[in-house]
């Protein structure tokens, strides 16, 4: 008898290519065209590939394409390099201080091994719906950068998911960095989730940034995780608080109002009733949280 | 210094800790091949056809099996796990009908996952790529995945032998039940719905077939709890002697009940006909769907009473949801009648156990093994009657509580084992005494059922239990004194998880005066051993740890006679410490083990020492281990999300062989229970596919799920061992469900509402909930 180490194998056979630069990865995207996927964090693909739901013939992986792995903090604006993993923006102090919604998000996505190894873009690139860093980019209104043949584009967020599990991304773009503004000094947000266990996905997630003046809500936005097919925006929750000095009945008729907009699918976690239910309460608890907070920093 | 109730270092954990671990996957034999089997993707279908063709043409195919290649084989597993004895049938009207499971799938399919073929190859990959090319032609059938319409009349029968789809059935009666349930003051009553669970070791199932040599039988490696049982299988199945098979279970990662494998005979039945290794390693997929699953019943129960709280009489119908085939005949609802009663003196008790065939995985005894069932639903309708006289739970459990001073008690029926089922030990009323003041559980119960911040609302929840443990039939082993003077045990029942190489080592160093951690310990090879029962039913501590102790000290006898000759004294004058015999009273000086079997293999000529002792313990019966748990929660009513804020076991174990080992037990028992309890189910749809078939949907207990425990040792020996012991492996398992139930019950306690189904999952609590709410409005309007 022999000692050794043999993994299992499990993906069906494909090719594995790491190119250098962004360039280079646009051509081989050229060149293979449906054939291939980009593999970012992996922390989607690989489980997908593994079941072989989803054979393609070649991986190009932008891990080596150095400009895509940094992040900077001007001012007000975060831009981040769709290579930089989550765990990289929750260490960073001076980035999560600034934004209470970012910091809460990134403490319920996943568990700490996923965090160190998916990325930004590859969560925002995959587009499931009770991804955290949809919503967070939705309430905050960022901008998704994308890269192709064609040039380079900007994507409001709220145009960025186009379905479920499916993005505005052209086969042959690449998604490069996502810009997000923080909130600035009168604005205060939060971030609410049920999951069924600490870092399970989401079944429904609440971000809210709420921007008072004088105690009254001047501007408002919700975005909910996990409520319908693509993250979502709740505009008539947000019309209802704007210019209100929200009273717990207001909270409750936002919430009521958020619940309204939802259009969830049901799984073995939640049926839509529960879901709508949990859209109404954690868009009621982010929006007040986040209202608090807006008041305790003028 | 005494070793056994010390809480001694594990052994296990330096070499765990380290990775140095060699699990079954980890292990090669030379040209080994790799299997893998293909499935079937439906729940009931007739096969039409199977075409290899393709697949056999791909790289590295050496061989795809179906169930046509079985020849000079049976082609079934038929044998039930346990026999029963006729006193036993007749006493409660047990109806045991035909199990047939077969190896591979001859011309039909019964569940999703069923194997249809064995597909053999050079490697992994070029096994998984190929499988995709074996072409089976099915044509479906409407599957039956509800129990009770399987029951129904005119159901198709899942099994052509079993007609009527009930495969097993009993009857208890204690008493006389139907009177007292007729005459008592008031009753409660409900339909509970134990979810279907998997077992889910952190290792999943593996097997590998060595061909026979010139020295060596055919062998088969497997992640088995009962390595001896395999090789009796295996020999049926082969159609050869026991002696022509050697049957290994290395070190495995956790295993919480099984059986016997088709996939265990295919390895062994492959490699003899490939005349190569062949090797299957499970996927945690195919684990989730194809491992044995277990819990799945319906329970109809009712508790009479009188107005004084006295409780009069249980009656309960059990329909056991079995999957397509049923390896272990009655174990797990006579398991739930048995258990039915906990701690409480209820005289006049009923139970109909039924087993039904439906088209989903076949069920197991898995951790608790009924356990878990009937202490979830006596804590709810002990809870439910407790609300109903306006009593404190405690309060109500006090007053029906056994005394300690009707200890033993005979519960009035047979165990399955056929002997008389009897309570040997233990003291309930203290036990929950102590539970209630380590959990601060006035206080909290006082301070319980409002809102609080944020809409949590807190509760407190009891549970207490009995746990029969050290089931028979026999336990072997072997101590003997090799001729470095090295003292080696071997047993029968082999571990994956539960510290033998511990435990028993500190038995034998007990009696034999050497440091536990100087005993080599040898497990889970046929090989070595020509009897063994195995681990489950937390029998180990109980079965093992008894013969281990008496063969300890029958070689301790020998040692003394052969050192009493050398030293021409009387063996009666001698002791042993710290490996070395001394004369009383004379300690540090003396005969070491090494001069001791050197002086005896000069003796014996040179052929060995001589030093061993055989032994093989019969247990008369199963011992009653018992446990109370509290449990704090803290429940958000708007999102129906628990969370456990305290944790209070009180354990009887009987003598505690090492308290750090049973702590262990214990909180791996509780994380078991709050997975049962709030998140694991193993969830079908109406075509007969297993929507939970990954980790995603099947959700365990991880570390941010289990709360503090804390343990507290109550230990009432038992009379009916040497040691004293009772099994610990499973009690805590059992009452983790009912604790938290009635935990949550206490914090919503304004809302009355009943819970009666486990999992608790968060939608289900906000239904109950809000059905509550709205009735509590309707009421309002209308006062």
């Amino acid at each position: 008898m022999i000692r050794g180490r043999e993994q299992p194998v499990r993906p069906a056979p494909f090719r594995y290519l790491a190119p250098d630069s962004l360039e280079e990865a646009l051509s081989l995207l050229c060149e293979y065209g449906e054939e291939a996927k980009i593999l970012a964090g992996g922390q989607s693909l690989l489980p997908l590939m593994a079941f072989r739901l989803v054979r393609p013939a070649v991986l190009i992986d932008l891990r080596n394409i150095a400009e895509l792995g940094r992040y900077r903090l001007e001012a007000d604006r975060l831009t981040i390099g769709s290579m930089v993993t989550h765990r990289t923006i929750e260490l960073d102090h001076r980035v999560t201080s600034r934004c209470d919604m970012l910091a809460e998000a990134l403490d319920v996505l996943g568990h700490a091994a996923i965090r160190n190894v998916g990325t930004v873009g590859g969560s925002l690139a995959h587009a499931d719906p009770t991804a955290e860093w949809l919503a967070v980019a939705l309430a905050l209104e960022a901008r998704v950068m994308v890269t192709g043949p064609r040039g380079t584009r900007s994507v409001a967020a709220e145009n960025f998911a186009t379905g479920w599990m499916a993005s505005c991304l052209a086969p042959d773009e690449i998604l490069t960095e996502v810009r997000l503004d923080m909130p600035g000094p009168g604005t205060g947000s939060a971030f609410e989730e049920v999951a069924r266990r600490h870092g399970d996905f989401a079944v429904v997630g609440a971000a809210a940034a709420v921007t008072v003046a004088d105690e009254a809500i001047e501007g408002v936005r919700i975005a909910l995780a996990g409520a319908a097919s693509t993250p979502i925006r709740a505009p008539r929750a947000e019309a209802l608080l704007a210019g209100s000095v929200p009273s717990a009945q207001d909270l409750e008729a936002a919430g009521e109002a958020a619940a309204s907009e939802t259009d969830p699918v049901a799984d073995l976690h939640g049926s839509e009733d529960y879901k709508r239910q949990l859209a109404r309460v954690l868009t009621r608890r982010a929006v007040a949280r986040a209202y608090r907070r807006a008041l305790a920093r003028p | 210094m005494r070793q056994v109730g010390k809480p001694l270092a594990r052994r296990e954990d330096d070499r765990l800790l380290r990775g140095k671990s060699r699990y079954l996957a980890d292990l090669a034999f030379g040209d080994q091949l790799e299997a893998i089997v293909i499935r079937s993707p439906f729940a009931r279908a007739r096969i039409l056809s199977i075409d290899t063709t393709a697949a056999l043409a791909a790289d590295g195919v050496v061989a795809v099996f179906t169930a046509e290649d079985l020849v000079d084989v049976d082609p079934a597993l038929t044998r039930q796990f346990y026999s029963l004895t006729p006193a036993f049938v007749e006493r409660h009207d047990v109806f045991l009908g035909p199990y047939r499971e077969p190896i591979l799938a001859p011309g039909r399919v019964s569940r999703v996952g069923e194997p249809v073929a064995l597909l053999v190859a050079t490697g992994r990959a070029a096994a998984e790529d190929a499988a995709e090319l074996v072409e089976v032609d099915y044509e479906p059938m409407d599957p039956i995945v509800d129990p009770l319409e399987a029951m129904a009349p005119g159901a198709d029968p899942v099994a052509a032998d079993v007609p009527g789809n009930v495969q097993a059935s009993f009857r208890i009666e204690v008493g006389d039940p139907g009177r007292v349930a007729g005459t008592a003051d008031r009753t409660v009553s409900g339909r509970f719905r134990i979810g279907r669970s998997v077992g889910s070791p952190i290792e999943n199932r593996g097997a590998v077939g060595v061909p026979a040599t010139g020295t060596e039988p055919l062998t088969v490696w497997s992640t088995t709890q009962i390595p001896h049982v395999l090789r009796s299988y295996l020999a049926d199945f082969l159609r050869c002697g026991e002696e022509d098979l050697r049957v290994v279970a290395p070190p495995m990662g956790g295993s919480f009940g099984g059986g016997i494998y088709a996939e265990e005979l295919l390895v062994a039945f492959a490699a003899r006909a490939l005349e190569r290794p062949v090797r299957w390693l499970e996927d945690r997929r195919e684990n989730l769907g194809n491992a044995r699953h277990s819990r799945d019943q319906i329970i109809d129960a009712r508790l009479a009473y009188d107005l004084s709280g006295r409780f009069r009489a249980l009656r309960m119908r059990i329909v056991q949801d079995c999957g397509s085939a049923n390896l272990f005949g009655l174990t797990l609802p006579f398991n739930i009648a048995s258990h039915a009663r906990g701690q409480f003196a209820i005289d006049h008790f009923d139970v109909e156990g039924l087993c039904v065939l439906t088209n989903k995985t076949r069920n197991t005894p898995v951790r608790g093994a009924g356990r878990p069932e009937a202490t979830f639903v006596l804590d709810r309708l002990v809870d439910m009657a407790a609300d109903d006289l306006g009593l404190d739970p405690a309060e109500l459990r006090r007053r029906n509580l056994i005394p300690a001073g009707e200890m033993p008690r005979d519960m009035g029926m047979l165990y399955r084992d056929g002997a008389p089922m009897v309570y040997d030990s233990g003291n309930f009323p203290d036990q929950l005494h102590t539970a209630l003041e380590a959990s601060g559980y006035w206080e909290k119960r006082r301070l319980g059922g409002r809102a609080g911040e944020g809409n949590r609302a807190r509760g407190i929840g009891i549970s207490s239990h009995v746990e029969a443990t050290g089931l028979g039939p026999h336990e072997t082993a072997r101590l003997e004194i090799d001729d470095s003077g090295r003292v080696v045990l071997t047993c029968g029942s082999n571990p994956h998880g539960q510290s033998h190489a511990t435990t028993l080592a500190q038995v034998a160093g007990d009696a034999l005066g050497v440091p536990y951690d100087r005993i080599e310990t040898r497990f889970g090879d046929t090989g070595l051993l020509e009897r063994g029962g195995g681990t489950f039913g937390s029998r180990s501590a109980v079965t093992a740890g008894s013969v281990v102790h008496s063969a300890a000290i029958e070689l301790r006898r020998q040692v003394l006679e052969l050192a009493g000759e050398l030293l021409e004294c009387d063996p009666a004058d001698l002791d042993i410490r710290d490996g070395l015999v001394s004369p009383r009273g004379v300690p540090g000086i003396g005969l070491g083990f090494p001069e001791l079997a050197a002086a005896a293999r000069d003796r014996n000529d040179g052929d060995g020492s001589g030093l061993s002792a055989h032994d093989e313990f019969v247990p008369s019966t199963v011992t009653f281990g018992s446990g109370t748990h509290v449990a704090s929660v803290a429940v958000d009513r708007e999102t129906g999300v628990v969370s456990l804020t305290g944790y209070v076991v009180v354990d009887d174990c009987g003598t505690v062989l090492n308290p750090m080992v049973v702590d262990g037990q214990q909180h791996g028992g509780v994380a078991h229970g709050i997975g049962n309890a709030l998140l694991e189910e193993a969830v079908y749809d109406e075509d007969g596919q297993l929507l939970s078939g990954t980790f995603i949907d099947y959700l365990l207990p991880t570390a941010t799920d289990v709360p503090d425990i804390e343990v507290i040792h109550r230990p009432h020996p038992t009379p009916l061992n040497t040691l004293g012991v009772k099994g610990a492996g499973e009690g805590s398992t059992a009452s983790a469900p009912g604790a938290i139930a009635n935990a949550i019950v206490d914090a919503l306690r304004p809302l009355r509402i009943e819970i009666n189904e486990m999992p608790i999952t968060p939608q289900r609590l906000v239904e109950l909930i809000r059905a509550a709410e709205a009735e509590h409005m309707v009421g309002s309007a209308g006062n």
